[in-house]
């Protein structure tokens, strides 16, 4: 149980029609599909290696104890359940810091490459660190976690119509940043 | 425009292709199990894993809203001693801090921790509840460990009248069955455990060790130092050198007598910057950290969300309970070199 595939993730059979005798079966294949995508997420949001494990351990165990609340199909309310985490995470003595910290090392420039591409990459992440947390989260969940402004709004507890506006703002604030950053970039 | 800088971004994801390694991806397999072999699934439960603070340390808060300390300034008792500052107060702080004997390391803390229940579907609502969490550590001077924690469901407050409200329509939680994990690789203030003994004896060289392993800021500086005093597999040599740490580190203020949500009295110090105010307790006459305090200023709008994490005991132990389940997927329980009480 490993090394799940994402290709499983379609074979993922609904948790209620686990209404069965087969929970066991079923909380399983959810984790095979989805334990790699929780842990995606919490890299990208400054976890380091045990943080992450923590954040995805933290997920399945909310699913298992909570599973008649676990929706068909389960996405994206593992990503909800994991922002909580994270969230409850950040407000802890430490761990706050920690995490605050690492985020910020996980996207801030690295420097010192020279390759044209490199640059770029690092000065679109620099302009990322940049914005909001909330603009930040809005614009990583719709390109790195690949959802919909529907899913979105899931996630953060929002109406889908106020995602959409969300994203549209966090998009233009990510094209004014980025283009300061690249013009930087040029002056060099 | 955007969509281009959208798609350039998506090719910029730091975590592509990311996955947990060998050791983490069996642990995690490993915790399915247990869920599965242990407990029924569940309606709405409490849900705090076990293992959130694996990694975190001995002494990592979590949040709290109403579970405020109350001051007591001027308080003292006849006959203490009075340190004149927060320095005087932080160089009792390397006072030898492990008691008892045995391969163990033992701490048992108690946390404030913030849940957030319900569910928006079907026309319900989400509430935020404080439940009172005690964590106890056994740790093993090459980071193998075994963790028990406890919920204390009974004594849950709510920060609003509105969450209270919402708990009594959700219903009670049943409180999940203390169950020892595994702790496989634990760290204490960023700094794998195993490698406490290492650690430089040098403020200087300390300070920069610790932000090295991530305290980048002042804050987190602090609460690493402190997780760190609080340990005892701490060496008493660093102990020192964290003391000094502490002492020189800016912004701090020698509060007075603080009494802490148990009760406990003690000298308090606090670090404060404009987002945050780390405080730490110490015990008046022994020195020892009783507790840290968090109190971040800018989280919500109009309020202050404040963390306890309170020391309750420590020290050395003969013994450790056994974990479940029984095999660490790097290998057997930890056994501490000499175990055998």
């Amino acid at each position: 149980m490993s090394t799940p595939a994402p290709a499983l993730a379609a074979a993922v059979p609904r948790p209620h029609a686990a209404d069965g005798p087969d929970h066991a079966a079923a909380f399983r294949a959810l984790y095979v599909a989805h334990r790699d995508a929780i842990w995606r997420y919490a890299v990208r949001r400054g976890a380091d290696a045990a943080a992450a494990e923590d954040v995805v351990s933290e997920v399945f165990t909310v699913a298992w104890r909570r599973w008649t609340d676990v929706p068909a199909p389960a996405l994206p309310w593992p990503y909800g359940v994991a922002r909580r985490v994270l969230a409850n995470e950040r407000r802890a003595a430490g761990r706050r810091a920690a995490l605050d910290d690492r985020l910020a090392a996980a996207v801030a420039p690295g420097g010192g490459d020279p390759a044209a591409a490199v640059a770029e990459r690092d000065a679109l992440l620099a302009a990322l660190a940049l914005l909001s947390p909330a603009d930040r989260e809005v614009l990583m969940l719709a390109v790195w976690e690949d959802l919909d402004s529907d899913a979105i709004a899931t996630v953060l507890g929002c109406r889908p119509g106020t995602a959409r506006v969300r994203l549209h703002r966090a998009r233009t604030r990510l094209a004014r940043v980025a283009a300061t950053q690249l013009i930087q970039e040029d002056d060099r | 425009m955007t969509a281009d800088l959208l798609d350039r971004l998506r090719a910029a994801d730091p975590a592509a292709g990311a996955t947990p390694s060998t050791d983490r991806a069996r642990s995690l397999d490993a915790l399915v199990e247990a869920l599965v072999s242990h407990e029924p699934p569940g309606p709405a439960r409490s849900a705090r894993a076990e293992r959130r603070r694996l990694t975190a340390g001995v002494l990592v808060g979590a949040a709290a809203c109403a579970m405020a300390a109350v001051p007591i300034l001027g308080g003292d008792r006849p006959g203490a001693v009075s340190p004149a500052s927060a320095a005087a107060v932080l160089e009792r702080a390397a006072a030898p801090d492990a008691s008892g004997s045995g391969p163990w390391a033992y701490t048992k803390t108690l946390d404030y921790v913030s849940h957030v229940r319900g569910t928006r579907r079907g026309g319900g609502t989400t509430f935020v509840t404080i439940v009172p969490t005690t964590y106890e550590l056994w740790l093993a001077a090459d980071g193998r460990g075994v963790m028990r924690t406890t919920t204390d469901e009974a004594a849950a407050t709510y920060p609003t009248e509105a969450d209270r409200r919402a708990a009594k329509r959700a219903g009670p939680v049943p409180p999940p069955a203390p169950m020892p994990t595994t702790v496989r690789q634990a760290t204490v203030g960023g700094i794998p455990a195993r490698g406490l003994a290492d650690l430089p004896t040098q403020p200087a060289a300390l300070r920069e060790r610790l932000r090295g392993a991530g305290a980048a800021s002042d804050q987190a500086l602090v609460q690493r130092a402190a997780m760190l005093l609080a340990s005892p597999l701490t060496p008493a040599d660093v102990r020192t050198a964290l003391a000094e740490v502490l002492r020189t580190a800016p912004g701090a203020r020698r509060v007075g007598t603080l009494t802490d949500p148990r009760g406990r009295s003690g000298e308090a110090v606090e670090f404060s910057d404009e987002a945050w105010d780390t405080l730490l307790l110490f015990d008046r006459d022994s020195g020892r950290l009783l507790g840290i305090r968090s109190r971040g200023k800018r989280e919500l709008p109009g309020r202050t969300i404040e963390d306890w994490s309170l020391i309750l005991d420590r020290g050395l132990r003969k013994r450790a309970p056994e974990a479940v389940p029984p095999a660490a997927p790097s290998g057997p329980p930890p056994t501490a070199p000499g175990a055998g009480g």
